[in-house]
């Protein structure tokens, strides 16, 4: 009790007193840095400290690491492609049309957490760049979920034209986009393989080929879990398995469910006619 | 289990899923944790037996035991969500239960032990008290940890006091 007495007292005289303030800023830095650390174990400093980070619904990342930057070349038509998917986008607008204008400058980010679970762009931390994403879709028909490998990660801020003028100064981040690279489908060699990993549903995993297709952007939301990679070479092929990882929840289970229904009655027809032969 | 080794020399995994080390099984390495088992059975396995034992020319009963094995990993990566829902639990009863039917028909001189009893009456547990980490043993033990690391000048009788300490600094109450 003496030692939390204590700190509460350092702690009111850091960061409240005026004059010790600016005697030991760098001090007072620290010993804040020090306090939002995490405890072995437990995640509560990561969910009370709102003063360094921001929190969207889901969504947590690192406001200082921001940083500013012209999007590269190579996002710009995918990047047109995802805005024209939510409504018809002008990229570089001057007219006066009632369309959105895709700004070509973002803030790029290296690391953030969504649903509790830390991911990172494939140069900042490699094994949490691998994940389970909805592809966007291209008409009305359901996608299924692929792998593929953050590249980039971004806040972008889509300004209506006409309201320009009137909120200058004012840039709302209204989705945070990623850049994902997704794993080629595995060679049709190998899909006896792939068919055999598959039959067991999220816990079997999948193949794919090791080479990563044309870049995509979608939103943050479209992620569905991490997955863990292993390099294979089967029958003279290098492969990758795909193997979904999600310790919140698995969605992906439900196929298994249908699955052991499938066996169960599989089992029992097998067991009815082992009786009928004795 | 030198193929297991080899694959998961390049397996790469997120940072939350603890690595296991490469040398598992042997006497030098000695003995594993919880946790490194649940890795090991529900991530390496699957990858390497799957590939070896998955395809139509494996053996008969390869496959057979392939098949009672997922069904357990099934039921353990279930029993390991941080979320679940009543159809979770179903599932996880229902593989659970076909795991320990096979393991009983493919196993002939394998006894059924009482983890096996307990593990069926895991659904009810999950049931009445939700997912495992909000009354598994490592809930206790995070705390309990936290009490040993403070100084307690060896009056363990005093550990409320300690353990108001370990509350009171990690307190979301701000003192401004």
């Amino acid at each position: 009790m003496r030692n939390s007495a204590r700190e509460a007292r350092l702690h009111a005289l850091l960061f409240d007193h005026g004059e010790v303030c600016e005697r030991v800023d760098e001090l007072a830095k620290t010993y804040q840095a020090f306090l939002a650390e995490d405890v072995r174990g437990t995640r509560l400093a990561h969910m009370i400290d709102k003063a360094q980070l921001t929190q969207q619904p889901d969504f947590i990342f690192d406001e200082t690491s921001l940083h500013d930057m012209i999007l590269p070349d190579a996002l710009l038509l995918p990047f047109s492609q995802f805005l024209h998917q939510k409504r018809p986008t002008t990229i570089y607008s001057t007219d006066q049309s009632p369309s959105l204008s895709a700004r070509p400058r973002a803030k790029f980010l290296n690391k953030f957490s969504f649903r509790g679970v830390q991911y990172s762009t494939a140069s900042s931390r490699t094994r949490n760049s691998h994940v389970l994403f909805r592809p966007p879709k291209l008409d009305s028909s359901e996608t299924n979920p692929e792998p593929g490998q953050i590249t980039h990660a971004f806040l972008h801020s889509q300004i209506n034209i006409q309201h320009a003028q009137e909120d200058e100064g004012r840039v709302h981040y209204s989705s945070i986009c990623l850049c994902i690279r997704p794993y080629v489908p595995v060679q049709p060699e190998l899909n006896d393989v792939d068919k055999s990993y598959r039959k067991f549903g999220s816990t079997g995993g999948f193949l794919s080929a090791q080479t990563l297709g044309p870049l995509v952007i979608v939103d943050a939301s479209n992620i569905i879990s991490h997955v863990a990679v292993t390099p294979l070479k089967i029958r003279g092929y290098e492969v990758l398995h795909i193997l979904p990882m999600d310790r919140v929840s698995c969605p992906l289970l439900i196929g298994k469910e249908e699955l052991l229904m499938t066996r169960d009655c599989q089992s029992l027809a097998h067991a009815n006619a082992n009786q009928m032969c004795q | 289990m030198e193929a297991v080794w080899a694959d998961m020399k390049h397996t790469e995994l997120p940072s939350w899923v603890t690595n296991v080390p490469y040398n598992w099984g042997t006497a030098a390495r000695g003995k594993l944790s919880a946790n490194n088992w649940r890795v090991i059975c529900t991530v390496h396995l699957p990858i390497t037996l799957i590939r070896l034992w998955g395809g139509d020319d494996a053996p008969e009963d390869r496959k057979r035991k392939l098949e009672n094995f997922m069904d357990l990993v099934c039921a353990v990566q279930i029993a390991n969500l941080r979320s679940i829902s009543k159809n979770d639990i179903e599932l996880y009863e229902r593989s659970i239960s076909r795991y320990l039917t096979g393991f009983k028909s493919l196993y002939k001189l394998a006894k059924v032990k009482p983890i096996h009893h307990a593990a069926l009456h895991y659904g009810d547990t999950l049931r009445g008290f939700g997912p495992a980490h909000t009354h598994g043993a490592a809930f206790y033990e995070r705390h309990i940890h936290s009490m040993q690391s403070g100084n307690h000048n060896m009056r363990l009788g005093l550990w409320l006091i300690s353990y108001k300490h370990f509350c009171a600094k990690h307190s979301p109450v701000s003192t401004r």
